[in-house]
């Protein structure tokens, strides 16, 4: 929407967005152009060589489920347990605080501390077996590391600090006078909630599920470090590093990024798509 | 919950809060009421003096600290809001923003679970009421202040529940809609007969639409009366105060004939009508400057003359800004033209001249 | 439950006359959901909790073969692991990678937040678009290609390399973070500052900067926890002497097998203790909950 007046006389403050811009269309999205011609010029072969060798290798293309198989679960869990938890404390209590910040401090831990701590603790002599045997609760044999539920669990520890907060920033961004004003009118506290606060959030919900879906969809080093890179935990972003960094093959491996990146924008639309069809705008009840 | 009641009754209603650490203070504190059926009550009082409290506390959006609320024989300060079923209107509407108007106003029908049938006709009904036919499927962003206003008030009247709650309601409109907006409350209220609780600092607001007018200060209840009682007999020098009694004036108290009293300072000797025991010898006048007159009074009684130091002209009448000989400084509205710097006499009948012991 | 509820109902001084059924009902329902909520949360931090003290108590174990405690304790590992890793010259060359990234996207960040907050443009949704999109496709996506086009360049393994990697994800976070600082700044604070003769750059200088203060605190606060912790980006970048911690420990822990795992739990422990505290400082700065949007809560004493 260009006001009219701004073709005659430049507005100057649009400069200070400028050099962000290029930043971004240097660093950012010229490499992508690059990487994406790259993956369209194979060492040797048809331009589309790159991306039917993927789909046509065996140890290729079912990252893309393996890595989903990962990746949606752990964004389903975060997002749903973020959402009721971070209702709860939308209030300002004298807890409230105390609370979000205990439950933050996982952001802080990163994935190596989470992996050894979890290697440990959940390993065959760790804390968690030991008590679970001496309580006699179950006395066949856990696995939880090196394998599909490791890399979940750590992705869940990792991801849903983050989640909950997001989610909490966009609750108390609701008028509170709105519940009121529901409660007023005879509804209790579900019909508060499925009424009035699930329609003003779901825009927010959108972008925190897209959010934190690429955070489990690049999923990394913990697939490495807890899962078994080799077989059920190949996810696409180590078949990605293997054919850059161990087989040097970068035209490959742009083509596996630019694969990923195809994937997660498919996601991000999907959920995007679905926002639109509910209310988008201010989440206030008439002139504040 | 029954709509035929007899009576709302406040018992004691009291609530205090934190104000950080171990002290509290009470922002309504014993707060006693009867509202009839069909009345219209106005809680009037100047921002911060808990009236909107007091609102929540009968809404049920605040828990009481002490006290009960009853209607005729049901105490429900107990229940939460949803099952007390009284229809509020919020101070910014409150409107839900994801909702067409016609979802807004038939919310608490859905929730009661009305019949589809029964919500078509209530809300086609209340919609010719507030006269937002043909804005059905508008969402609230998309209206008009007036126009949420109205979304506002009919989605509290489309339940027909036995008290309206309505928490300043004409703050966020300008000045000309706020006084359409006014007599459209007042035709409503005339219409359906609902028993309203409506708050309000503005006293001419609260005057043009209450039967009964309650006015609070610091959370206390200072005088509960008929809207000629509170404009002309304020119960005690706050309420004059906040009632537009602008000429206060603190002298010695130089005799005393039952209610009638003289008061005196070093240029005025001002007869007036004393509303509350006096103990020591001085005590304040209140006076509207609506209510003094230029020129002398009959005998000269109550009469002293001023230095005119500012004019504000109103229109049809101006405002004088006046100081007697000895500094004391009061208003005096009058339709006749003077300049500044004039010196004009002045009076004011006995029975206008109320006298209040000092604050 | 009292926590969450708004109407909170007292505990009444005379009983009720007639409470509907579905109330006491309900009350209960409200009970359990809030005692699982609350079991949820508890277990999730319980088990946090045990992996912190697993690494911690590895980190200063002698020896810890399958029992409840190790045989003794010891600090060896912290020394260990400092001389092992180079961990000196580590941390020196992730602050000095942190502190430039910060700097930097908050001068590109901070005037393409005001821009964006203040003015409408042809094309503003396109440049909304271009500084969301770091943040909505995984950083291997973009990394790839951005080391090899940095390795065209001569600057991957280089500490500016990695600076500008990492600047990619930043730069858009200043801008998510500091628009809706600026937005609630009223604007005719700055008209004010204009009407007396600031000219833009005085303008930014003496009355944005001052009222942005808390917030480009809180964007660099987080930016700089957020940089800590970003591996991708600086693991395809970095070469041997422009690892950051993360890196680092990566690279610590795949090359196990020589190394006691015992030291690469003290090294955790440090990366730990060093964004925590980060983290701690950002979120008294930071309300987490005012990230987003802001509503005055209205007070209830009217």
């Amino acid at each position: 929407m260009a006001i009219p007046i701004q073709r005659v006389t430049f507005d100057r403050t649009l400069l200070l967005v400028m050099p962000a811009a290029l930043f971004m269309m240097l660093l950012f999205i010229y490499p992508f152009l690059y990487g994406l011609l790259l993956s369209l010029n194979p060492p040797e072969g048809d331009w589309l060589d790159n991306y039917q060798k993927f789909f046509t290798t065996d140890n290729l293309w079912p990252t893309i489920w393996t890595t989903l198989r990962l990746a949606v679960p752990v964004t389903l869990i975060n997002v749903g347990l973020a959402l009721p938890i971070a209702f709860k404390m939308r209030v300002h209590t004298r807890y409230q605080r105390w609370i979000t910040t205990i439950l933050v401090v996982p952001v802080s831990l990163g994935t190596v501390l989470i992996a050894e701590g979890m290697l440990t603790y959940f390993g065959p002599k760790g804390w968690l077996v030991q008590t679970i045997q001496f309580l006699h609760l179950y006395e066949g044999s856990i696995r939880l590391t090196h394998n599909f539920w490791g890399v979940l669990i750590s992705l869940v520890i990792s991801g849903f600090p983050f989640c909950f907060l997001l989610i909490l920033s966009y609750i108390t961004g609701i008028d509170p006078a709105l519940a009121r004003a529901a409660a007023t009118l005879g509804a209790g506290r579900a019909d508060q909630f499925r009424q009035i606060y699930l329609p003003l959030l779901a825009p927010g919900l959108a972008i925190c599920f897209c959010l934190a879906f690429v955070q489990s969809f690049s999923v990394f080093p913990s697939a490495v470090l807890l899962g078994a890179p080799a077989g059920p935990t190949r996810v696409i972003s180590i078949a990605a590093y293997e054919a850059a960094f161990e087989q040097y093959d970068y035209s490959l491996a742009s083509a596996i990024a630019m694969i990923m990146g195809f994937v997660q924008l498919l996601i991000v639309a999907a959920v995007l798509g679905l926002r639109n069809l509910f209310y988008r705008g201010p989440a206030m009840g008439g002139k504040g | 919950m029954n709509n035929d009641f007899k009576e709302l009754r406040l018992d004691g209603v009291t609530r205090r809060f934190n104000a950080g650490g171990k002290a509290s203070f009470n922002a309504v504190s014993g707060l006693t009421l009867t509202i009839k059926q069909g009345e219209f009550i106005a809680l009037l009082g100047p921002s911060g003096c808990g009236k909107s409290t007091a609102l929540n506390l009968i809404a049920g959006l605040l828990p009481l600290s002490e006290g009960g609320i009853w209607l005729d024989d049901e105490r429900i300060d107990a229940l939460p809001p949803e099952k007390r079923g009284f229809g509020m209107v919020f101070q910014n509407y409150a409107l839900f923003p994801h909702m067409s108007v016609m979802r807004n106003i038939d919310f608490g029908l859905r929730m009661r679970r009305t019949p589809a049938a029964e919500i078509a006709t209530r809300v086609a009904n209340v919609l010719k009421l507030v006269q937002l036919v043909g804005q059905e499927n508008k969402l609230p962003g998309q209206l008009s202040g007036g126009q949420q206003q109205r979304v506002a008030i009919a989605r509290a009247i489309v339940i027909e529940p036995p008290l309206v709650l309505m928490d300043e309601p004409l703050s966020n409109l300008d000045a000309k809609l706020r006084l359409e907006t006014r007599s459209e409350i007042r035709r409503i209220h005339r219409e359906l007969g609902s028993t309203t609780i409506y708050v309000t600092h503005d006293q001419e607001e609260a005057m043009s639409l209450a039967d009964r007018i309650l006015v609070m200060i610091d959370g206390v209840v200072q005088q509960i009366a008929t809207p000629e009682e509170i404009y002309s007999q304020p119960a005690n020098l706050a309420v004059a105060s906040f009632m537009g009694y602008r000429n206060m004036l603190e002298l010695a108290v130089e005799r005393q004939d039952g209610e009638r009293v003289t008061l005196a300072g070093p240029d005025v000797r001002i007869t007036g009508t004393r509303k509350l025991p006096l103990t020591n010898g001085h005590a304040c006048i209140a006076m509207r400057p609506e209510e003094m007159v230029v020129g002398d009074g009959p005998d000269g009684a109550n009469t002293f003359s001023v230095h005119i130091d500012g004019v504000e002209y109103c229109g049809r009448d101006s405002l004088l800004d006046v100081t007697t000989g000895a500094g004391f400084r009061m208003h005096v509205r009058t339709n006749q033209r003077f300049a500044a710097g004039e010196t004009v006499r002045v009076h004011v009948p006995v029975e206008r001249v109320l006298v209040y012991p000092p604050a | 439950m009292s926590t969450v509820s708004q109407p909170v109902v007292p505990t009444p001084r005379k009983p009720i006359p007639r409470i509907a059924g579905r109330a006491i009902e309900r009350a209960w329902l409200d009970r359990v959901w809030s005692g699982f909520l609350w079991g949820v949360m508890l277990l999730f931090l319980l088990n946090i909790g045990a992996i912190i003290a697993a690494v911690a108590t590895s980190s200063f174990a002698r020896r810890w073969l399958g029992t409840w405690l190790p045989d003794g304790w010891t600090t060896n590992w912290y020394l260990a692991a400092w001389k092992e890793f180079q961990l000196g010259s580590v941390l020196w060359v992730t602050t000095e990678i942190v502190g430039a990234v910060v700097l930097i996207a908050l001068v590109l960040g901070v005037p393409a937040a005001y821009t964006l907050a203040r003015r409408d443009f042809p094309g503003k949704r396109f440049l909304m678009l271009l500084f969301l999109l770091p943040l909505m496709v995984p950083p291997i996506t973009y990394g790839i290609p951005l080391a090899t086009v940095l390795y065209k360049l001569r600057l991957a393994g280089t500490m500016n390399g990695v600076i500008l990697a990492n600047l990619i994800p930043a730069v858009p976070f200043v801008i998510l973070v500091m628009t809706p600082f600026i937005e609630q700044i009223d604007r005719n604070i700055e008209s004010a500052a204009r009407v007396f003769g600031a000219s833009t750059l005085q303008m930014f200088r003496h009355v944005l900067v001052p009222l942005l203060g808390p917030g480009i605190l809180a964007a660099s606060l987080l930016v700089l926890v957020r940089t800590i912790a970003l591996f991708e980006l600086t693991f395809l970048t970095a070469g041997p002497d422009s690892q950051t911690l993360v890196v680092a420990l990566y690279y610590a822990v795949f090359a196990a097998g020589v190394r006691a795992p015992q030291s690469v739990d003290a090294m955790a422990m440090i990366y730990m203790v060093v964004t925590l505290v980060w983290l701690l400082i950002a979120m008294r700065f930071v309300d987490p909950t005012q990230l987003v949007s802001r509503v005055k809560e209205h007070p209830q004493r009217a």
